[in-house]
C-alpha cells in the first residue's frame, strides 16, 4: 500500500511526474509566504546530540538512540501521538538489497523510552477561566424589581487572564528554563496537554513496508514514543490559587474580579442580557445598564474547585506552547545466522487525534 | 502523453489556497499538513456524522521551505488501540470508501495547496470509525536504519446523533423495502397484541 504508492512518488513522481506537472500545478495554485506560523505542532527528529537533524541512524552496535521533539506553537488543547514502525532489515551488498536473503525481522528491534520525557521547555498556556455567578437579586438589591426575584446562581460567564499567556513558572512552579529529571516528572501530567512515554519497550512484531524488498507488507506494528493528552483541568487548581491570591478571597463579587483583571464587564452584561426574566423585569437594555454596578458588587462567584458551586470550568479557548523532548532507544537482538551490511526503514509518525 | 495527462489530471485536482499560515497543522521542518478550516473554526480532524453522505472535505499540505518539495499522499486504513494507531491499506473500513483528490503534490517554495478528500460516510455506526490521510516527503536514504518523518490527519465517521434522512439510491431500494415491510409486519403485530390486551369495557 504505502510502499506501492511510495515507489510511484519515488520512481515516477520525483522524476517524470515532476517535471511534467509542474506546468499544471502552475495554473491551479498560488504561491504564498508563510509569514510566522502559529497554532502548529511540529515534529523534529534530532542525533543525540539534540541539534543534527536525524536522517539515519546506525544499529550496529546492538542500539542507538535518538531524540524525538514535538514543538507546539499556541496550539489548542488537543491530544496527540508520535509513533514508530520499523520494515524488516534487508542484507545490503555493494549498493543492492539481496532481498532473497533471510532479513533481520522487525520483530528482533525493540523501540523503548525511558520513563518520562528527557525535557520540557518553553511551555506558556492561554486560557479561559469560566466563572458561576452566585447570589439572587431582589428588590433590596434592586427596588424596580418589585416582587420579582431573579436567582443568577450558576450562570456563567467567560472570564479573561491579565497575564496572558501563562508563564512556565506560573504551569509548573519552577524558574527554571528546561524541565527535566524529577522536576520534570511533577509536572509533565498536569500542564493542558500533559505528557508521558510508554511505560515498556515494544518490539516491532509485524514489519512496515520497504520500498526495494517488501512492498506489501500491512499491519505494521506501532510503538509509541511519546504521546500527549488533552488536560485543561490540570491547570484548574494553579488558576484557582492564582486568582484567589490576586482578589484576596475565595469567594470575590464580580466586580473585584473585574478589578483585578480576571473579567470584564462586558462579559457580565452580555450575559445578562441572555437572561429574559432580569430584562423583562428591569424593563430594558437602559436600566441594566444603570443598575450593573449594583449587580456587580452583589452577585459573588467561588474560586474553588470543590462547593456548591465549583469553579471547575475552562471554556475550550485553552492552548498550550512548548517543546517536549523523549530519548528513544533502538535495540536490536541480531539472529545468529546474520552477517554483513543490513538496511531498513524506520517510519515516525505525528498524528493528532 | 497518457502519463502526462494522468498527471494533469491528478494535480488540477488539486486546489489553491490564498491565506498565509495553515492553522491548527501537524508539520515536520520543511512540510505540512493540516484538515482544512470549516468556516472559521479550525480542525484538527476531518470529523463528519455518519449519515450515509458523501462528504467533500479537503485537507492542507504546505511547503515550509523555500525549495520545491515533493509530497505523497495516501488514505490508511486505521484503528486505535493501547495508545497507537495502527494503519494499513485503504481496502477496509472507512478507508474502503475514501479518496483523494491528488497523491502526488509538488509544492514550489512556501506553496499551500488545498487537496479534496471525498468520504462515503456509512450509515448507522455505532461507534467512531477511523481512517487517516497520510502524507510522506520523499525519503533521503542513507544510512543503515534510514528515517521518514510521516504525518497523518484522521478521519473520524462518527455516530450520528440523529436519525439522517434517507436517500435511497437504486440498490438501497430493495433493502429499505424489506425493512418497511418488516416494520410493517410489526406495527400490525403490536396494534393485533394490543387489541387483544385492551381492556374490555362493559
Amino acid at each position: 500500500m504505502k510502499l506501492s504508492r511510495r515507489l510511484v512518488a519515488l520512481g515516477l513522481g520525483s522524476g517524470l511526474l515532476a517535471s511534467l506537472a509542474a506546468p499544471a500545478m502552475a495554473s491551479t495554485s498560488v504561491n504564498v509566504s508563510l509569514s510566522t506560523p502559529a497554532d502548529q505542532r511540529t515534529l523534529n527528529l534530532y542525533e543525540p546530540n539534540g541539534s543534527t537533524p536525524l536522517t539515519s541512524t546506525d544499529l550496529s552496535s546492538g542500539s542507538s538512540n535518538f531524540i524525538a521533539q514535538v514543538v507546539d506553537n499556541g496550539y489548542s488543547d488537543t491530544s496527540f501521538t508520535v509513533q514508530a514502525t520499523m520494515s524488516n532489515l534487508y542484507s545490503y551488498v555493494n549498493g543492492s538489497y539481496q532481498c532473497s536473503a533471510t532479513p533481520i525481522p522487525s520483530s528482533a528491534i525493540t523501540l523503548s523510552s525511558p520513563s518520562g520525557l528527557l525535557t520540557v521547555g518553553g511551555v506558556s498556556a492561554v486560557v479561559t477561566p469560566v466563572f458561576q455567578m452566585i447570589g439572587t437579586l431582589t428588590s433590596t438589591q434592586l427596588p424596580v424589581l418589585g416582587t420579582s426575584t431573579v436567582d443568577l446562581t450558576g450562570t456563567l460567564v467567560d472570564g479573561t487572564l491579565p497575564t496572558t499567556p501563562l508563564s512556565q513558572s506560573t504551569l509548573t512552579g519552577s524558574t527554571a528554563t528546561s524541565l527535566f529529571g524529577t522536576t520534570l516528572s511533577g509536572v509533565e501530567s498536569n500542564l493542558p496537554v500533559s505528557l508521558s512515554t510508554p511505560a515498556t519497550g515494544t518490539a516491532f512484531t509485524n514489519p512496515d513496508v520497504h520500498p526495494t524488498c517488501d512492498p506489501n507488507a500491512t499491519n505494521a506494528t506501532p510503538a509509541q514514543i511519546m504521546a500527549g493528552t488533552a488536560n485543561p483541568a490540570g491547570l484548574l487548581n494553579d488558576l484557582i490559587s492564582e486568582i484567589t491570591t490576586a482578589v484576596g478571597t475565595a469567594s470575590p463579587t464580580l466586580q473585584q474580579l473585574i478589578n483585578a483583571g480576571y473579567l470584564t464587564s462586558s462579559a457580565v452584561s452580555a450575559v445578562l442580557e441572555q437572561n429574559t426574566t432580569l430584562m423583562n423585569d428591569l424593563g430594558g437594555l437602559s436600566a441594566l445598564t444603570a443598575d450593573l454596578s449594583t449587580i456587580l458588587n452583589y452577585i459573588t462567584t467561588s474560586i474553588s474547585a470543590s462547593g456548591t458551586n465549583p469553579m471547575s470550568l475552562l471554556s475550550g479557548a485553552t492552548s498550550q506552547s512548548g517543546n517536549y523532548e523523549a530519548a528513544p532507544t533502538l535495540a536490536v537482538t541480531v539472529p545468529a545466522n546474520a552477517a554483513g551490511a543490513y538496511q531498513g526503514v524506520m517510519t515516525v509518525t505525528l498524528l493528532d487525534q | 502523453m497518457k502519463i502526462r495527462l494522468l498527471a494533469g489530471a491528478l494535480l488540477a485536482a488539486a486546489g489553491a489556497l490564498v491565506w498565509s499560515a495553515p492553522a491548527q497543522a501537524v508539520q515536520t521542518d520543511t512540510w505540512g499538513l493540516a484538515a482544512a478550516p470549516a468556516g472559521n473554526a479550525q480542525r484538527t480532524t476531518l470529523t463528519h456524522p455518519a449519515n450515509g453522505s458523501t462528504v467533500h472535505d479537503d485537507v492542507v499540505v504546505y511547503n515550509r521551505t523555500a525549495k520545491p518539495i515533493a509530497v505523497h499522499l495516501y488514505v490508511l486504513s486505521t484503528n486505535y488501540a493501547n495508545g497507537v494507531y495502527q494503519f494499513g491499506k485503504p481496502d477496509t473500513g472507512l478507508a474502503a470508501d475514501t479518496s483523494l483528490g491528488a497523491s502526488h503534490v509538488e509544492l514550489g517554495p512556501h506553496q499551500v495547496v488545498e487537496v479534496p478528500v471525498t468520504i462515503r460516510m456509512p450509515r448507522g455506526t455505532k461507534k467512531t470509525m477511523l481512517a487517516g490521510v497520510g502524507g510522506e516527503a520523499a525519503p533521503i536514504n542513507h544510512g543503515v536504519l534510514s528515517i521518514e518523518e510521516q504525518l497523518v490527519v484522521l478521519i473520524k465517521a462518527t455516530p450520528p446523533s440523529h436519525l439522517a434522512p434517507l436517500h435511497l439510491s437504486a440498490p438501497d431500494v430493495a433493502g429499505w423495502g424489506a425493512a418497511a415491510a418488516a416494520m410493517l409486519a410489526g406495527v400490525v403485530g403490536l396494534t393485533v397484541r394490543q387489541k387483544r390486551h385492551s381492556p374490555r369495557l362493559v
